[in-house]
């Protein structure tokens, strides 16, 4: 093992190891307990899914390391409060945050980071300048309160599961939603012209040009759509959880690890690195409450320094 | 020649103010001005380091500083008294001299065979997970809270503290390190590092190895971001969680920008402006809309200044591209490949 | 190049002009700075805190012995760093004489520090409750008119046990000073009483998802002691009602605060709700003359703000009070290094709305605390109702000061009694 690797996974088992000694509550052994946490896991997985697949197909088509991602699902959830706040219809109230976050997106790339094409680490640092300014104007507007979007009554509550018990419905249908939106997106990428052109962009971006295919606006096509997921995983997390300043990079941090672990421009990746990151989250937090927060930072600490280019990163 | 000589009055006279200065000057410009921007431009100046010379944009050099500051609260003088070991002051900065340059150096291994972006994100997560780190552990890091009432140390029955004292340690301490950094990219060491920088695959055929080169650059402004810690810690005289959040690291990240130079004064005029920014953006703009503010400059910088920030940037990403391989080089427009000393 | 210097001389030349021009206007005004957290999770509070402020000056028409009280409110996010660069802010830039506030106990250990190494100015504490603020290594020149976290809980402990017959509790309780002084006020008494509590669940300030904690939750308990501030609160309350709600809950100061009240809208939260004892300095319908004046005023000062004060407002009410009492005793003179100032401010009794104010040794004050529930009143709004008070509540809540002492700081395992 190289000596980073080494670092890395000593600094992993001291940690976990410090807090089972400082762990004065046991373990929990039972079967419903550890029940409960994986469906937590796959209800996080579900969200975090959601808003990393835009994260991801931007970074692997654009090349780009939009770290605005979070200040676009922050906007989407603040405008889905207020259309909520209009009109109480949930489904309009999505809609609504994810088309303002689509268009932030479509924004932050005709306005800013198609001037500096292939400069990936110009482009990173502009979207950091970004996410300070869009943060900044969100507090000047909606203020230090936290938010809820009201999820409709019909969601709200709990439905009895077998071995888990009582389970809030909101979260179960945040897994049906990211499943509804996983395979939509895989008959976009693969059914349509869009998709194609867009996985072909991925693999070789120099070759889709070559193709005569439009780049300029399928770039812009992925912008919106890594806009729109961003927004819609807004609204949703908006329901579940709040929305505060912070969120955004609570989020993005999050978002960076799922693709890190599962490669960019993969949707496929992204799912799985969805489930990992959400299960090392919520059963860290279970297990080892002290220290559990850190795990998901290790986990992208030792994945890097395992592989430097990510778990299934091919081409720089 | 002309322009030397020119650049030698310059010196001069920036020499003689900077010397003179305090003596004449309210207390606010000689510490929250003066001594504060020689703290944030060590820090920055670590990061210059790494990044300009080194072709390595980290952002854990704040977290560097921050275990430095951390183990210096711990072993030194403060108001909690029941947590932590006080030593004799000599021992404190020692201590948090060798636990901040040992930390940057395990942060050199782990990311040494990152890449750009890649070597931003997982000096991220090291920075941020060090954050959650310092929250969550109560025996060592004091938790939310940290630690408070930390007194710089008393020398010769000076108490550093005192702006004047204060400002001719953070001075002192900024041109010896600037004047190290200055003399260190002229050492074999610091050609090797612009060669690693500049085409590493290259470098490995001739016989150096790149890891170490990075590993080293890394312990070395490590050392330069510690000494920059204990004097925030002494500056602010307190420590906790959020000291070192991802705003904080960011914040070192900006003055590095502003600075828009790839020579080490950057460093140090990037922290002055983000601080007269800072203290005085409220003449122009409302107080709280200080982020806007300053990330309108950063995005106008990264923008529209052709050279400065942008050269730095560009010439460190076409070095990281050099990696890669001659098939996933792209053309870039206009990028200066030389960095002017 | 030149464009950046240019900007700097520009930025240099503007600034020594508006400065020189400021400084000519300070003579007649006095200047208070006011610490209040304005975003992060805390944010109700710190809003509610400035309206505790604002009251307090109408009262005097924001003038004391002819001098204009003028405002300069720098906002924290909770974290003491904040707490810090916000008051080395107000005294540095805003030059102000006295600062009032933090809002949240950790911002309240820091700024004591912060006073020592500033004693030119005078420090009033806002409402933040860590108790070692004022008896473990205190600063000369910080006092605090409110009661401490520890003291806010007097009573509830033992009517969880005696009254309420709860013998086995656990706690989720925000993790940092407050938190933990909160709960060590109620396991306090409710140990001493011979209850247990199995389990201590810690969370940090700004947590958005309990589900884990929630699954934590041991299941053989009779109650759970809930002590979360601000936006973790309505974040609980509203996923423990989805998750199904296992046992009722005894609510710490902050948990069932009006600031958290007043967003519990949904009809499946209130109901839940509706029940929940809790000890706070601050109650919604006492029928006490002097309390319903300061119910009456804030109401009438603030026909957007919450239904009733909360503790925030309150303690931010008395500490104000007590500065323009002692103001006007010195006739606003603040000279001499404050020194005539600071005396009468250890001295002044403060009238309260809930009763007279006196500070101890450590310029700590004492304090009436309120047994409450929350019941639903006729206008759909929830309240703290009022079911017992107890006067006179010290720091050291009635115990021998050394005896007080040896339980120890609060902290994450003060007073286990599992």
């Amino acid at each position: 093992m190289e000596a980073s690797q080494k670092v890395s996974l000593i600094t992993f088992l001291v940690g976990s190891g410090v807090d089972r000694v400082n762990q004065k509550t046991s373990a929990r052994v039972d079967l419903k307990f550890f029940f409960t946490v994986a469906l937590n896991s796959l209800t996080l997985a579900a969200l975090y899914f959601i808003v990393a697949a835009g994260f991801t197909l931007v970074f692997g088509l654009m090349r780009v390391l939009n770290l605005a991602h979070g200040a676009i699902y922050l906007l989407g959830a603040y405008v889905g409060f207020e259309v909520m706040q209009a009109t109480e219809e949930w489904l309009v109230a999505a809609a609504g945050g994810a088309i303002a976050a689509a268009l932030f997106g479509i924004f932050i790339h005709v306005a800013i980071l198609s001037w500096m094409p292939g400069q990936e680490l110009r482009q990173t640092l502009a979207t950091v300048a970004v996410s300070l300014i869009a943060a900044d104007l969100m507090i000047a507007v909606w203020g230090g309160l936290s938010y809820q979007i009201e999820v409709p009554d019909l969601l709200f509550g709990s439905v009895p599961i077998p071995r888990i018990g009582k389970y809030p419905i909101f979260r179960l249908t945040l897994i049906g939603l990211a499943v509804a939106i996983g395979l939509l997106l895989w008959l976009l990428l693969n059914r349509t012209r869009l998709g194609m052109m867009i996985r072909a962009g991925v693999d070789d971006r120099e070759m889709l040009a070559a193709m005569g295919k439009n780049v300029p606006l399928v770039f812009v096509a992925v912008a919106g759509l890594g806009g729109l997921l961003a927004g819609l995983g807004g609204v949703v997390g908006g329901s579940a959880l709040a929305i505060a300043p912070g969120e955004d990079a609570r989020v993005l941090l999050s978002s960076l690890v799922v693709v890190i672990v599962g490669g960019m421009g993969s949707v496929v990746g992204a799912a799985m690195g969805a489930i990992l990151v959400g299960f090392a989250e919520q059963f860290g937090l279970a297990y080892t409450p002290t220290y559990g927060v850190v795990y998901t930072f290790l986990i992208m600490v030792m994945v890097l320094s395992l592989r430097p280019r990510g778990l299934f990163g091919a081409g720089a | 020649m002309k322009d030397s000589e020119n650049r030698y009055w310059i010196w001069s006279l920036a020499g003689v103010f900077l010397l003179v200065f305090p003596l004449y000057a309210p207390a606010f410009w000689v510490t929250q001005i003066a001594s504060q921007s020689f703290i944030l431009g060590t820090i920055g100046l670590s990061l210059v380091l790494l990044a300009g010379y080194g072709g390595m944009v980290s952002m854990a050099q704040l977290a560097v500083a921050g275990v430095a500051g951390y183990f210096a609260a711990y072993f030194g003088v403060h108001s909690g008294a029941s947590l932590g070991h006080p030593l004799p002051w000599g021992l404190t900065v020692l201590v948090g001299l060798a636990a901040g340059t040992t930390f940057a150096t395990l942060v050199g291994l782990t990311a040494v065979r990152c890449q750009g972006i890649y070597m931003i994100m997982i000096t991220l997560a090291i920075a941020v997970g060090l954050f959650y780190l310092a929250r969550q552990n109560l025996g060592f890091f004091n938790a939310y809270n940290g630690f408070h009432g930390v007194k710089a140390p008393v020398l010769l029955d000076t108490d550093l503290r005192q702006p004047i004292p204060f400002y001719y340690l953070c001075l002192g301490c900024a041109v010896a390190l600037y004047a190290l950094v200055v003399h260190l990219v002229r050492t074999p060491f610091g050609l090797a590092l612009a060669g690693v920088r500049d085409d590493a695959r290259r470098m490995r055929t001739l016989g150096f190895d790149v890891g170490q080169i990075r590993v080293l650059a890394f312990l070395i402004a490590g050392f330069i971001a510690s000494v920059g810690g204990l004097l925030r810690l002494w500056y602010a005289g307190s420590i906790s969680p959020g000291s070192i959040n991802v705003g904080a690291s960011i914040t070192i990240l900006i003055i590095v920008i502003l600075g828009g130079m790839a020579k080490p004064i950057g460093a140090f005029a990037g922290a002055l402006l983000f601080v007269l920014i800072q203290n005085f953006a409220i003449d122009f703009i409302d107080r709280e809309r200080f982020n806007t503010m300053i990330g309108i400059i950063l995005l106008s910088i990264i923008l529209f200044l052709p050279n400065g920030a942008v050269g730095l940037v560009e010439s460190i990403a076409k070095r990281f591209r050099a990696e890669a391989g001659p098939s996933d080089r792209r053309s870039e427009t206009g990028a200066a490949t030389e960095l002017r000393r | 190049m030149k464009a950046r210097r240019f900007v700097l001389s520009a930025i240099f030349g503007t600034t020594l002009g508006l400065a020189a021009a400021a400084s000519a206007v300070q003579a007649q005004e006095l200047r208070v700075g006011v610490l209040a957290t304005l975003e992060g999770s805390l944010t109700q509070l710190g809003q509610e805190a400035l309206r505790g402020t604002r009251l307090a000056l109408s009262e005097v028409k924001e003038t004391v012995a002819g001098r204009k009280i003028t405002l300069f409110i720098a906002p924290t996010n909770a974290t003491p760093d904040s707490a810090i660069n916000g008051a080395r802010r107000l005294i540095e830039q805003d030059k102000v004489e006295l600062i009032i506030g933090p809002v949240s106990g950790s911002e309240g250990l820091a700024l004591v520090q912060f006073a020592k190494s500033n004693p030119a100015v005078t420090f009033v504490n806002g409402t933040a409750a860590a108790p070692e603020a004022t008896y473990r290594d205190p600063a000369s020149n910080f006092y605090r008119f409110n009661a401490d976290g520890v003291m806010w809980q007097a009573g509830l402990g033992t009517y969880a046990h005696n009254d309420l017959k709860y013998r086995r509790v656990a706690s989720l309780v925000n993790d940092y000073s407050f938190g933990w002084a909160q709960m060590k006020g109620f396991s306090m008494e409710f140990c001493r009483a011979g209850g247990r509590i199995v389990d201590r669940l810690w969370t940090p300030l700004g947590t958005t998802d309990f589900s884990s904690l929630i699954a934590r939750i041991p299941k053989n308990i009779d109650a759970l002691y809930v002590m979360l501030v601000g936006a973790d609160a309505t974040n609980f309350i509203t996923q423990y009602v989805q998750a199904g709600a296992p046992v009722p809950l005894i609510a710490g100061t902050n948990t069932v605060d009006q600031t958290v009240l007043a967003t519990l809208t949904r009809k499946q939260l209130r109901d839940f709700i509706v029940g929940t004892p809790s000890a706070s300095p601050v109650v919604d319908n006492w029928n006490d003359p002097r309390y319903q004046q300061f119910v009456t005023a804030y109401r009438k000062a603030n026909p957007d703000g919450l239904p009733a004060p909360a503790s925030a407002a309150f303690g931010y009410y008395v500490n104000t009070k007590a500065v323009l009492s002692a103001l006007a005793e010195v006739k606003g003179d603040l000279s001499g290094n404050q020194q005539k100032f600071r005396a009468a401010l250890a001295k002044v009794v403060v009238e309260g709305p809930a009763g007279q104010i006196r500070l101890d040794e450590n310029r700590q004050g004492d304090a009436t605390i309120f047994l409450t529930t929350v019941k639903a009143g006729g206008d759909g709004k929830l309240y703290n109702s009022f079911v017992k008070a107890t006067s006179g509540v010290t720091q050291t809540m009635g115990m021998d000061r050394s005896a007080f002492m040896k339980l120890g700081v609060p902290g994450r395992e003060t007073l286990q009694c599992p």
